[in-house]
């Protein structure tokens, strides 16, 4: 396909667009065209024309256009703006659907990085079945707050272990500490 | 070169190999001085007379060891919920190695953890609960 075809649909933006759909001459710019309004006075025969407008290069409305795979929703919508023509581009629609389209610069929230909240996890199970051994207990208990920390610092997957493994292993670390004491005072 | 990523699933298995070669040998040589008397009281049972969340644990160990499945829940249930996700695990994980990925292996869960957490629980306040309210002393 020509690529002087592509151009021509982005009106007035494209200094080197001569376009042969621009000005008055647009076949667009007639009532039957699927994506634009159709004037109140006309039944819409447009099954995807969802309310009747007057001509859109006159008045500034949004035009809604949904999808027919998109049942109707009302964030799944295709937005057409109804501008002066020679001033603003043609087609402003833009996809809302994030399951179609992710955004640029978007992490990913699966990062790869679940083995920290359930090493700490562990760790902090550990720490408090094995409180009575005192320095183990305590040992173990730090392994699993530093994991569970990192996990939730670095906000890696798994933010609900992690913050469970904090809990266990300072629960440990408590419990650990306090046999160790009693141990060593002799009590 | 390409370093080949691991699932997790994979990453547990090559730790439960090394757990199992590594914790195996420690927990057979741990049982084997229980008799002995080397090991001193739990100090909380000691000091207050409370059950510890571990109470139990190398009983319940031992008799596992010895095939007393209903002995080893009463001491302490960790050891046998433990055991059997170890165990349905690493077999349900080699049987995939070996059948090149046709048998699907069994996955990790947040629950298995979770379930851990409960099951310390439970057994720390019913132990607990038995000794101080009903005066049942359970070991």
């Amino acid at each position: 396909m020509d690529s002087n075809q592509f151009n021509s649909y982005t009106g007035g933006q494209n200094p080197d667009n001569q376009g042969i759909f621009t000005g008055q001459q647009n076949p667009y710019s007639n009532q039957q065209n699927p994506y634009m309004g159709v004037p109140s006075q006309q039944p819409a025969p447009n099954p995807y024309e969802q309310q009747a407008t007057p001509n859109p290069y006159i008045d500034n409305q949004q035009y809604v256009y949904t999808e027919p795979w998109m049942n109707g929703n009302a964030n799944n919508k295709t937005v057409f703006q109804g501008n002066d023509f020679g001033q603003q581009p043609y087609y402003q629609g833009q996809m809302q659907n994030s399951y179609i389209y992710q955004q640029p610069g978007q992490l990913p929230k699966n990062n790869g990085m679940i083995g920290f909240a359930i090493t700490g996890m562990i760790c902090g199970i550990l720490s408090i079945i094995s409180c009575c051994f005192s320095i183990v207990g305590i040992l173990i208990a730090a392994v699993g707050l530093v994991f569970s920390i990192i996990a939730l610092a670095k906000k890696y997957d798994g933010r609900g272990m992690a913050l469970a493994g904090v809990i266990c292993s300072a629960i440990g670390l408590c419990m650990s500490l306090i046999m160790t004491i009693a141990i060593y005072m002799d009590v | 070169m390409m370093r080949r990523q691991l699932t997790l699933e994979q990453g547990m298995y090559i730790a439960g190999i090394i757990a199992f070669f590594v914790g195996g040998p420690f927990i057979l040589f741990y049982i084997s001085k229980m008799d002995s008397g080397i090991y001193p009281p739990c100090v909380l049972y000691s000091l207050l007379g409370i059950y510890c969340p571990g109470c139990g644990g190398t009983r319940a160990m031992r008799e596992l060891l010895h095939g007393h499945i209903i002995q080893s829940l009463y001491y302490h249930p960790l050891v046998v919920y433990s055991v059997t996700i170890y165990l349905v695990f690493m077999i349900s994980q080699t049987i995939s190695l070996l059948s090149r990925g046709r048998i699907k292996g069994v996955r990790f869960h947040y629950w298995f953890l979770y379930g851990a957490v409960v099951v310390i629980t439970l057994n720390f306040i019913l132990k607990n609960l038995l000794k101080f309210v009903f005066g049942i002393i359970v070991f």
